[in-house]
């Protein structure tokens, strides 16, 4: 071998062979890795900034999600059913024997049936339980006081074996009350149901997507000074959609053309304005709802008979309350002393069969975080990227801390467990674990998967009881668990990708380094003749070519350089906002940067471009040195 | 190693190697020098230059090649020997087998049959290796076309041989200065070989072949490239690097006036020593 001093001067006048079609080879096989150079820029730029963001809302954090996969068949279980009809059947002989003793009239026609019959063409007479009625209702509750649904204790006893250190509920609104619930606009109560909005707003639908959340899932998106307690007034925290809290404040929306800098003023606003938003509710139950609903009947009887001389007023009237949430007042009582005791017969009567006295009562909300939205399906290309990378969310929805819900009955009321399990508001059970590993672990074998291939109808679920995984699973909160397989996957298809790419640099380097010692076969020869050996040629050759592939490596650096911060010029923006948002970042200074080299990476491409080059000059170099020297320069001459 | 220098017993050992050539034939070994002498004296006028001990040695020496289905003879029983600090022209018409013979001797290639022997090294038996160090150590090679590598200076060219030699930059920095002294292209160091002409290369290339000091420089048509004046003047440095180094000098030219300065030439003709 000769020295390497000298071999690199040997190897440098290679270089200046062959200029154009050295360059393009440069030019294309350095493009080829510059893509690869520009991906791992950008990707691990956006995976440190993600770990940088993600300190704060719920990144770096490893929540699983379980929602139970029991079937709640309870509306067609025959011994329910059958349970009910019995319970219908002593409620109508106790009713019978009360009115007997009252002495009012009670018809057993008009009871509400505990059970309704179907005739199902083709097939026999089904039979279906009517959850509202009394009977039907105490059925139902007997079942589940022997039959309890899957509930924390269940989920712990699954997830602790996989490390699981913390646990969570959310418990979904049931979407109805016994009663009615109603948001209180400007402190006004509207007794109009049908001039209700056909299209209404995000606070007046916000029972749609509201849930009961431990505090400790909330935490991270309340806002700087605001706290998950029931105010001293009283007043339920609530963290609230970006959307909603816009919406509350009256910010249009912002048009999808946004630039980032609007959309971080947009936050900046936000967050300063919703700061202790505070609504109300009304709640009636059901006996005051109904009044109302009398009151309203009343009026519209008086105003249609406005010019009926004939018309009599009914003795007993009911008139809407004068105050948001209040009373509802008796207008008028021409009621004889026996109507009233017959009434007071009638009432008594209901009330010993679970008829509530009329209540109402108002809640107060104050607003203390908000919440991203969840990514749209609908969001594509640049934004649909950068909002699946970048996540920390509860899925959307009102969250109510359950914590202070539990110190308010009626809140505890509205979430109650049996009334969600028969609309299918079932709880959702969370595991936190310490590490993506665990979770993983969790996830993959702890999992539900419902077979909706199954055969004949059969239940989805079935296999999954089976097996003992009562459970689907899922990751949430934030892509954490994700953005840690992707950087995993990263890795690896990083490799792969700078493999195929080191087969078509091979390729298209092979063309140049084979002509250049084709080219050079004649001063191969004399080498040769004055005292070169194999080996001494091969070192030329083999240095040239790396000189090659880091001439290329460094040409794919810049390129790959400059394409990274094209991307972190057009989109850094945009990821910096998702970013602020989405982690609730206190220090609204911060920048999400899709520009970070990572040496491992670099020095791996650098590699894989000198391997490429040596591997593109073997062949040639073993055939040229195979040659005999004589021969090429009598070619030549 | 001059004739003056050579003691007794190394002219009798020369002696009897020569005559081991002609099998003990003392008559055809005679009439062999005398035609030689004789030849020589005709061609230049002048007395044999006085010879050193035997540098080379052929034997037998046969090279075949098969060209399609035909065998062509390039070289058939060639044996010879060439002194120390001789100056030998191989001459001959195109195809008698002189380049292919300069070639053998130059380890370039491997004889079909017979021996070369090289300052006491059969080159026959050295290996691919062995045989590119031998090379770089003992012979110098001096090409037609100059083969002076494009893109280096001309110091750099001329220290090429001394890189695979791996001899020390300072040391092969020195020795090109001297050769390009002694080439008279001292002030061309800088230069690279498309700024030189045709003369100036092909001493460039006569230096860059003497940097590791060998034995034996072996040039094929040196002068064949060039005019008359540049022709000459490539001859009186051969003939210089005979005088100052000592070095033995094998050429092989079709220019009678070249062959005419060597000490002997040596005509071949279908691949045979034409006596």
């Amino acid at each position: 071998m000769i020295r390497l001093q000298d071999a690199t001067m040997l190897a440098l006048t290679k270089l200046r062979t062959r200029k154009v079609r050295l360059t393009i080879t440069v030019v294309i096989s350095g493009l080829l890795f510059s893509i690869l150079m520009g991906a791992s820029l950008v990707a691990r730029g956006a995976f440190a900034s993600i770990d940088s963001f993600s300190k704060e809302g719920l990144g770096q954090r490893y929540i699983v999600s379980g929602n139970d996969t029991e079937v709640f068949d309870i509306f067609s279980n025959k011994d329910v059913i059958a349970r009910a009809q019995d319970l219908q059947k002593d409620l109508i002989a106790r009713k019978t024997a009360d009115a007997k003793r009252l002495g009012i009239d009670y018809d057993p026609a008009n009871e509400p049936q505990a059970v309704n019959t179907f005739n199902v063409p083709g097939n026999s007479a089904q039979q279906n339980l009517a959850p509202d009625s009394v009977a039907g209702k105490q059925a139902i509750q007997e079942y589940l006081a022997s039959h309890p649904l899957l509930g924390q204790s269940d989920f712990e006893r699954e997830a602790k074996p996989y490390g699981a250190n913390a646990f969570y509920i959310s418990q979904p609104y049931p979407y109805s009350v016994d009663g009615t619930l109603q948001v209180l606009e400007g402190g006004k109560e509207s007794f109009n149901t049908s001039s209700q909005k056909q299209h209404p707003d995000a606070l007046q639908s916000f029972t749609n997507s509201w849930s009961l959340m431990s505090s400790a899932m909330l935490k991270p998106f309340v806002l700087k000074g605001e706290s998950l307690d029931v105010g001293t007034d009283g007043s339920i925290p609530m963290v609230i959609p970006v959307s909603a809290a816009q919406s509350l404040i009256n910010l249009p929306a912002l048009p999808a053309t946004a630039t980032p800098a609007q959309k971080l003023e947009r936050t900046k606003e936000l967050r300063q304005k919703i700061r202790d938003f505070t609504f109300s509710m009304c709640y009636r139950n059901a006996t005051s709802a109904n009044l109302i609903e009398q009151a309203n009947e009343a009026q519209a009887q008086a105003d249609q008979n406005k010019t009926n001389k004939d018309y009599k007023q009914p003795d007993l009237v009911y008139g809407l309350p004068s105050q948001a949430c209040g009373t509802v007042p008796v207008i008028r009582d021409a009621r004889d002393s026996d109507q009233k005791t017959q009434d007071g017969k009638q009432e008594q009567f209901q009330e010993d069969f679970g008829k509530p006295v009329a209540a109402q009562a108002t809640i107060s909300f104050r607003v203390v975080g908000i919440v991203p939205d969840p990514v749209t399906q609908n969001a594509a290309g640049v934004n649909q990227i950068i909002s699946s990378l970048v996540t920390s969310s509860l899925g959307g929805g009102w969250f109510t801390p359950l914590e202070a819900a539990q110190k308010q009955p009626l809140l505890s009321q509205f979430f109650d467990p049996t009334r969600g399990a028969l609309n299918g508001s079932r709880p959702v059970q969370y595991a936190e674990f310490n590490g993506s590993d665990q979770a993983e672990q969790f996830l993959s074998k702890a999992n539900c998967t419902p077979n909706f291939a199954a055969a004949n109808n059969a239940d989805p679920l079935e296999q999954c009881i089976k097996d003992g995984k009562p459970f689907t699973l899922m990751p949430f909160g934030s892509n954490s668990l994700a953005v840690q397989k992707i950087r995993g996957d990263f890795g690896l298809i990083f490799r792969l990708a700078a493999l195929g790419v080191a087969v078509i640099g091979a390729i298209i380097m092979m063309g140049t380094v084979g002509r250049l010692i084709a080219d050079s076969r004649r001063e191969t020869a004399v080498f040769r003749a004055i005292g070169a050996k194999k080996l001494d040629i091969a070192q030329i050759y083999l240095l040239y070519t790396m000189l090659l592939a880091l001439l290329i490596a460094a040409f794919a650096c810049l390129i790959g350089v400059a394409a990274a911060a094209v991307a972190q010029h057009m989109f850094g923006g945009a990821f910096t906002v998702q970013a602020l948002v989405a982690y609730n970042s206190s220090d609204l200074n911060q920048t999400f940067s899709l520009f970070s080299f990572y040496w491992p990476d670099v020095l791996y491409l650098a590699a894989i471009a000198v391997a490429t080059g040596l591997l593109s000059a073997a062949f040639p170099l073993i055939r040229n040195l195979r040659r005999n020297p004589i021969r090429d320069m009598r070619d030549d001459t | 190693m001059k004739q003056r220098d050579m003691t007794n017993t190394d002219i009798e050992t020369k002696a009897q190697q020569f005559l081991a050539l002609f099998a003990d034939d003392t008559e055809a070994a005679i009439a062999a020098l005398r035609q030689a002498g004789t030849k020589k004296h005709q061609a230049t006028g002048r007395t044999p230059a006085p010879v050193g001990p035997v540098l080379v040695n052929i034997n037998g020496l046969s090279k075949a090649y098969k060209v399609g289905k035909q065998h062509i003879n390039a070289l058939d029983d060639v044996s010879l020997a060439v002194h120390e600090g001789e100056f030998v022209a191989f001459t001959g018409p195109s195809g008698s087998g002189k380049s292919t013979l300069l070639q053998l001797i130059g380890g370039l290639d491997k004889p079909s049959r017979g021996t070369i022997t090289i300052d006491g090294q059969e080159l026959t038996t050295l290996s691919d290796r062995k045989l590119s160090v031998f090379r770089n150590r003992t012979i110098g090679f001096v090409f037609q076309f100059f083969y002076l590598q494009p893109f280096l200076r001309l110091e750099a060219n001329l220290e090429v041989p001394g890189m695979f030699a791996r001899i020390k930059h300072s040391e092969r920095k020195t020795r090109a200065g001297e050769l390009a002294s002694a080439v008279g292209l001292q002030d061309r160091l800088r230069h690279l070989p498309k700024e030189l002409s045709g003369g100036q290369m092909q001493r460039a290339a006569i230096a860059r072949a003497m940097l590791n000091r060998p034995k034996l420089i072996l040039a094929d048509e040196p002068t064949g490239n060039l005019d008359s004046v540049n022709g000459k003047a490539i001859i009186d440095l051969f003939e210089q690097m005979r005088r100052e180094f000592g070095t033995t000098i094998i050429i092989v030219t079709h220019d009678p006036k070249v062959a005419a300065h060597a000490d002997r030439e040596i005509v071949l003709r279908d691949g045979r020593i034409a006596l």
